[in-house]
């Protein structure tokens, strides 16, 4: 194909970790995501280590998903092991998930994406206008984080998870702080939706397809064993490897996820397509009075569906913190040395998948597969779209095209990082 | 006069392990507030407790040797964050002078010398010279 004109960014703004896009128009149009960030061979560190090591080293993945990269290898080597936690354990775990995902979520919509609703390169520019937008941005974010830190033993990687039950259990008191940061965050988060409200999708990006989702445990939650499609298709976590294939591309160092062959979506506006009626309280408020928002063809509608779940966690955190009642347990032992498991969770972009084979005690196969690996290919069909559907409605200017490219690749807020560990040795 | 003392960098990544090391050998040295924010300066804003005087010990690409910068001269500094990975501690600060109700008057900036994110170049006489160059500061 000849081409005419070449829109190549090697280096992509605000999301996480390193990845390029080349958009070349000509007869076609065509879009490239390029990870150019070197493979970090997880799988392969963990093989040959104790179980509850690898756990440890799994969550050093990702220091924005380390609690997903927790405790999903975690729930896998208890599905492989036997072993069964206790109900204040799960409690425990689900508040931290939450807590990982509100810091998450209001990292991305308030310092990646709102800069380009509002016309600024970049948060600081955004800053120096509109203070105080990034300042809910920063309560919003302080709140997941102190979720973490208390829950979670420490700032970074926290420990407090662990296989079997939960590490150094929080104080009652330090659950009433909870409450008090989560009430004060509450109509920050509602303001978040009603600031994503105000813009329409571009309908370039309009594309029917498939999301992907947990059925949860209960309510809207992160926990479950089956994966549901938008296709009304549903399978257990253990046969992922029937319908979720990976490719490997020769321009990129992750791997990218095909759902019965096809590409398809993971992340908030899955889980809200998907689980919709099992949110309640404000959250479904809002979602009734802004349906239109919640747009499944339309991955803009990413950054809406992340804005209605800081909203619903914040209200679940408050209502978990405030029934919880500690008390000490002791931790659930193995009852096998060996054996294999697999996991599923929600992490804040999308499925999370873990498959784990132990031999006494010790990691002899370890699969991990990341949201941003399965929906790589869709963020690919979405950006090669937008510059599609601008080119030929009459934008020529080349600096534009490239902006609403990387605004559509940053709606899917992309982990990067996360994505690029693939290795067979 | 209260200090705060925060140190920024990987516990796993090369040369970005820098204030980590510092952090775990100076806990235990000074009575001075100190804490490890990871790659984030942005969780600051929920640690601060109103210190007058700061101290922000990160790893700093380019660098030939230990840098210690004050005030204006660190707000000078270009730096934007390419990613959340890459949330450049510089543009993290100026952000947080902007959206905090109370912020340090005082801050300094040291500045070990970083090479790679896939292993330490640094030596322990590039750690003790930084430790030494905290303690001077903090006096």
């Amino acid at each position: 194909m000849k081409i005419e004109r070449q829109i190549r960014n090697d280096h992509l703004a605000r999301i996480e970790g390193k990845a390029g896009v080349i958009v070349e128009i000509g007869e076609e149009i065509n879009a490239r995501i390029n990870v150019t960030e070197g493979p970090r061979f997880f799988e392969v560190i963990t093989k040959g280590k104790r179980y509850d090591d690898a756990a440890a080293i799994c969550s050093r993945i990702c220091s924005f998903c380390s609690i997903p990269h927790k405790i999903t290898p975690i729930e896998a080597i208890e599905n492989a092991l036997g072993i069964e936690v206790s109900e204040q354990t799960k409690l425990l775990r689900q508040m931290l998930y939450f807590g990982n995902i509100i810091e998450s979520h209001a990292l991305h919509l308030y310092l990646f994406a709102m800069p380009d609703y509002l016309g600024y390169p970049d948060a600081f520019s955004m800053a120096k206008e509109y203070p105080d937008l990034i300042k809910n941005g920063m309560e919003l974010k302080n709140l997941g984080a102190a979720i973490q830190s208390i829950l979670g033993g420490r700032e970074i990687h926290p420990e407090n998870a662990i296989v079997g039950g939960f590490g150094k259990l929080p104080e009652q008191k330090e659950m009433e702080k909870i409450v008090e940061m989560a009430r004060n965050a509450l109509n920050i988060a509602v303001s978040t939706v009603d600031f994503f409200a105000e813009y329409d999708y571009p309908s370039y990006v309009d594309l029917p397809r498939n999301h992907l989702a947990i059925k949860p445990y209960n309510g809207y939650g992160v926990f479950g064993n089956e994966i549901v499609a938008s296709d009304n298709f549903s399978f257990d976590v253990s046969s992922y490897a029937e319908y979720i294939e990976e490719e490997v591309v020769s321009y990129s160092f992750a791997k990218r996820g095909k759902y019965k062959g096809k590409p398809f979506m993971v992340g908030a506006l899955s889980r809200i397509v998907i689980n919709k009626k099992l949110i309640d309280g404000r959250a479904k408020e809002i979602i009734d009075g802004y349906k239109k928002f919640l747009r499944a063809e339309n991955s803009f509608a990413n950054n809406f569906s992340q804005a209605i779940e800081l909203v619903y966690f914040i209200e679940k955190i408050i209502e978990m913190a405030e029934g919880i009642k500690i008390r000490k347990e002791e931790r659930i032992e193995a009852k096998e040395k060996s054996g294999k498991g697999y996991a599923v969770t929600e992490a804040p972009r999308g499925l999370l998948i873990y498959e784990i084979e132990i031999e006494n005690d010790i990691i002899k196969y370890m699969n991990v597969i990341t949201p941003t690996a399965m929906f790589l290919p869709m963020m690919e069909i979405d950006a090669k779209n937008m510059a599609k559907g601008l080119w030929e409605n009459g934008y020529k200017d080349i600096d534009l095209i490239g902006k609403k490219v990387e605004m559509v690749i940053r709606a899917y807020d992309p982990c990067i990082s996360c994505s690029v560990h693939m290795i067979k040795l | 006069m209260k200090w705060l003392i925060v140190f920024l960098g990987s516990g796993i990544a090369g040369d970005d392990t820098a204030g980590y090391e510092i952090y775990m050998k100076i806990k235990n040295e000074i009575k001075e507030r100190i804490a490890f924010l990871g790659t984030d300066l942005f969780r600051l804003y929920g640690i601060y407790e109103g210190e007058e005087k700061m101290i922000i010990v990160d790893a700093i690409y380019g660098a030939e040797d230990i840098i210690h910068l004050k005030n204006d001269e660190i707000f000078s500094i270009e730096d934007r964050s390419t990613g959340a990975h890459f949330l450049a501690a510089m543009e993290a600060l100026k952000i947080l002078k902007l959206v905090m109700k109370k912020f340090p008057q005082e801050i300094h900036l040291i500045g070990i010398p970083a090479k790679s994110f896939e292993e330490i170049t640094y030596n322990e006489e590039t750690i003790k010279k930084a430790i030494k160059e905290i303690k001077k500061i903090i006096g």
